[in-house]
C-alpha cells in the first residue's frame, strides 16, 4: 500500500516535471508540431508574462524613452509596423529591414530575416542596442528598470524578489512573445472541421493551387519551414542586403531569407524583408511574373510558375482565410492596464 | 554577563581560527613580459616600435577541471568567470572543494557551444556585462580594447572582440597547465606576448566571428601559464 502511494508520487512529480507549460498559459494547438522553445528553462507563469507585456509596451527601453517594441510591433497588425517600408526607430532614423509580424514564435528556430539571433530570449536585445531601433543598452535598461517602483514590485511578483537583471528582463519578455500564437483563422477552423465552416470555391481552388506552388517553402500548419531560400526577389542595389550569407559567410546563402509564416498576412503589408511590395496582388504578381534568377535562386522556383489572373485571385482569397480575428483582437495582447 | 562574553570570545576564536580543508582558489595574474600588467600604463613592444595602452580587457574562463595523474579529481559546478582586468575582485576566486590533490588544471578560455544555443542566463554571464553580442547571438569570449600608436584607426584606438560558437568559428579553447597542488594557484596571462600577434596596423577591430577570431583565440590559449 505505502509503496503504491509512493510510486504514485513519483508518477505524478514525474509528470509535473516533464509537462509543457500551464494549459491556461499555452497551449500547443491540434495537430501542430511541439514548440522549440524550451520552456522548462523559462516555465511561465501568469506574473512573468505580465512583466514581459508591461515591458513590451513601455518605452522606458528606449535611450529617448519614445519607442516601445510596440512602436514597430503593433497588436493590431500581427505585430508589425505598417504604414513604413522600413521600420522607424529612435529619432526617426530609418532602419534597414521591414519589421516581422510576431505570432508563434514558440515555434521558430531563429529569428530576424536573416537568422542572426538564435534564441527567443537574446531577441531584445538586438532592437534594445541598435542605434536605428531603440539607441540603448541592457545595462542602462536594467539601472532605468530599478529605480522604478512600478517595476521593483512588478519583478517582486515575478520573481519572488525585486532583483531586476538583463536575464529577467529578457526572460520576461519572452514569456508575452511566447503567449502569441495565432491558431484560429478560419483555415484552422476548416482543418479542425468545426460545424460551420468550410471553404468558399475560391478558397478552395486557392489551397489546392497554394499546395502545389508555395506549400514547399510556405509548409502548413505554420507556413513556414523554417527554412533559408532565395524567392527570386532581386537585389536592390541602395540597401545592399545580403541575407543570410551575412551569418554565415558562405557564398551559397547569398540573397537567401527566413521563409516567414503566411499567417495574418492579409494584415502585415508591406511585404518582404524590405517591404517592396504594397499588396497581395504584388506578392503573386513577383512569383507569377518576376522571378530574379541568380546562382543561389530556390530549385523551387526555376520553373516558372503559371498562374491566370483567377489563379491568383483565387489564392488571395486562400490567404486571406489565414487571418486571425480573435488574435488580432485579443486583449491579452494588448496595452497592459 | 561575563558567560555571554566568553561564549563570544570563543565565537570569536572560531570564526578566526583557520579551517581545515582549505579552500582550493585560483588567481590570475596579469603580466606584461617579467613585470606585473597594469591597465591604463603604456608599453612597448621591444621587437617592434608598437605602443600599447590597454583600457580595458574582459575574458570567460570556464569549466574549470582537476586532473592527477590525468584522471579528473574535481568538477567545478555552473562553472563561468568573468575576469575584469579592470576589477582585481574578479582575477580571484574559490572552487568549492576541500584539500583537493592535483596536478593539472583544465579550463575553458570562453563559452561553449552548448550553453551558447541554451539562451540567456544569469550571474557572470548575464548580458549587462557587455559580453553579448546583440545584432548576432552569441557571447562575447574576450574583449581587449585601446590604444596603440600603431593602429590605422583615427583616434589610434583597437578593439577585438573574439567570439563565435558554431563551425567553422567556433572560437572556445581548452587549456591545460601543470601545476601543483596548493590552497592558491596562480595562473599568469601574459599581455605581451597576446598583443605581439595582433594585426594592429591591418586590422585594428575584430567585431565578429570570423576567421581571423579563430586564429587569434588559439594564440590566446597560449598565453596563460
Ligand atoms: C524600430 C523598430 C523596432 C523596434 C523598436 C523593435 N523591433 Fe523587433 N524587429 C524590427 C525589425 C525591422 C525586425 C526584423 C529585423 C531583421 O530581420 O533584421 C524585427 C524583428 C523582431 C523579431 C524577430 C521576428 C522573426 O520572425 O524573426 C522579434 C521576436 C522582435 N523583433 C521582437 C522585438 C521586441 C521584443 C522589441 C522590444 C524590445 C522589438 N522587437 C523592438 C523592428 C523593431
Ligand atoms: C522557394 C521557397 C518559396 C516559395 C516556393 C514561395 N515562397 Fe513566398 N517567400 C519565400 C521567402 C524566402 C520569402 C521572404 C523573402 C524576402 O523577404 O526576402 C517569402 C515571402 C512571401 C510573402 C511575404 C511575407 C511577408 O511577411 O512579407 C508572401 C505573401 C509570400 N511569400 C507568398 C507566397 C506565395 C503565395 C507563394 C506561391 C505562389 C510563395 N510565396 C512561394 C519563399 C518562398
Amino acid at each position: 500500500m505505502k509503496k503504491t502511494s509512493l510510486f504514485f508520487c513519483l508518477m505524478l512529480i514525474a509528470l509535473l516535471a516533464f509537462k509543457l507549460p500551464d494549459e491556461s498559459l499555452f497551449k500547443v494547438p491540434e495537430n501542430w508540431p511541439k514548440p522549440h522553445y524550451d520552456f522548462s528553462k523559462n516555465p511561465l507563469t501568469k506574473e512573468k508574462i505580465f512583466l514581459g507585456r508591461t515591458l513590451f509596451y513601455d518605452p522606458i527601453l528606449s535611450a529617448d524613452n519614445c519607442v516601445s517594441c510596440s512602436s514597430c510591433h503593433s497588436p493590431f497588425t500581427a505585430f508589425t509596423h505598417t504604414d513604413h517600408t522600413l521600420s522607424h526607430g529612435i529619432e526617426d532614423r530609418i532602419g534597414t529591414r521591414n519589421s516581422p509580424a510576431l505570432m508563434n514564435l514558440a515555434w521558430q528556430k531563429s529569428f530576424m530575416w536573416d537568422g542572426a539571433i538564435h534564441h527567443l530570449d537574446a531577441q531584445a536585445l538586438a532592437p534594445i542596442s541598435h542605434p536605428d531601433e531603440m539607441g540603448s543598452n541592457i545595462a542602462d535598461v536594467v539601472n532605468r528598470l530599478q529605480k522604478k517602483n512600478r517595476y521593483k514590485k512588478l519583478f517582486a511578483q515575478a520573481y519572488g524578489d525585486s532583483l531586476v537583471s538583463g536575464e529577467r528582463t529578457l526572460k520576461a519578455i519572452s514569456q508575452f512573445m511566447l503567449t502569441l500564437v495565432s491558431s484560429n483563422s478560419k483555415y484552422d477552423k476548416v482543418q479542425r472541421k468545426e460545424p460551420g465552416f468550410s471553404f468558399t470555391e475560391a478558397e478552395a481552388k486557392g489551397y489546392e493551387l497554394f499546395k502545389s506552388n508555395c506549400a514547399v517553402c510556405h509548409a502548413e500548419p505554420l507556413f513556414t519551414n523554417n527554412e533559408y531560400e532565395n524567392n527570386g526577389l532581386e537585389p536592390d542595389t541602395n540597401l545592399n542586403d545580403i541575407g543570410r550569407k551575412k551569418i554565415s559567410q558562405k557564398e551559397s546563402d547569398l540573397y537567401k531569407f527566413k521563409v516567414p509564416s503566411l499567417r495574418n498576412i492579409e494584415f502585415s503589408y508591406p511585404y518582404m524583408h524590405d517591404g517592396r511590395y504594397q499588396n497581395l496582388e504584388m506578392v503573386l504578381f513577383h512569383y507569377s511574373n518576376n522571378i530574379f534568377d541568380s546562382k543561389t535562386l530556390s530549385k523551387h522556383l526555376k520553373k516558372k510558375i503559371q498562374l491566370s489572373s483567377e489563379d491568383k485571385s483565387n489564392i488571395i482569397s486562400f490567404l486571406k482565410t489565414l487571418s486571425d480575428e480573435s488574435f488580432l483582437r485579443n486583449n491579452q495582447n494588448g496595452f497592459p492596464r | 554577563m561575563k558567560i555571554k562574553f566568553i561564549l563570544f570570545l570563543f565565537g570569536l576564536i572560531y570564526i578566526l581560527l583557520p579551517k581545515k580543508g582549505a579552500a582550493q582558489n585560483l588567481r590570475l595574474k596579469p603580466i606584461w613580459g617579467n613585470d606585473v600588467f597594469q591597465t591604463e600604463k603604456k608599453y612597448f613592444l621591444s621587437t617592434k616600435n608598437d605602443s600599447f595602452q590597454i583600457s580595458l580587457c574582459k575574458f570567460y574562463l570556464s569549466e574549470i577541471e582537476l586532473y592527477k595523474k590525468g584522471n579528473l579529481v574535481y568538477k567545478e559546478d555552473n562553472s563561468f568567470h568573468l575576469i575584469n582586468l579592470n576589477d582585481c575582485l574578479s582575477l580571484s576566486f574559490s572552487l568549492k572543494g576541500n584539500d583537493l590533490q592535483f596536478d593539472e588544471i583544465r579550463m575553458n578560455i570562453g563559452i561553449d557551444s552548448s550553453t551558447n544555443v541554451s539562451g540567456i542566463m544569469g550571474g557572470d554571464l548575464d548580458p549587462i556585462h557587455g559580453m553579448y553580442w546583440t545584432w548576432q547571438s552569441g557571447y562575447i569570449n574576450f574583449k581587449i580594447e585601446g590604444k596603440s600608436n600603431s593602429s590605422k584607426n583615427k583616434t589610434g584606438s583597437f578593439s577585438y572582440h573574439l567570439g563565435g560558437y558554431a563551425e567553422p568559428f567556433l572560437c572556445v579553447q581548452q587549456i591545460s597547465l601543470k601545476t601543483s597542488s596548493s590552497p592558491l594557484v596562480n595562473i599568469n596571462f601574459d599581455l605581451a606576448k597576446f598583443v605581439s600577434l595582433l594585426p594592429i596596423q591591418t586590422k585594428p577591430e575584430i567585431m565578429s566571428p570570423s576567421e581571423m577570431a579563430v586564429m587569434l583565440s588559439k594564440h590566446l590559449a597560449t598565453c596563460f601559464k
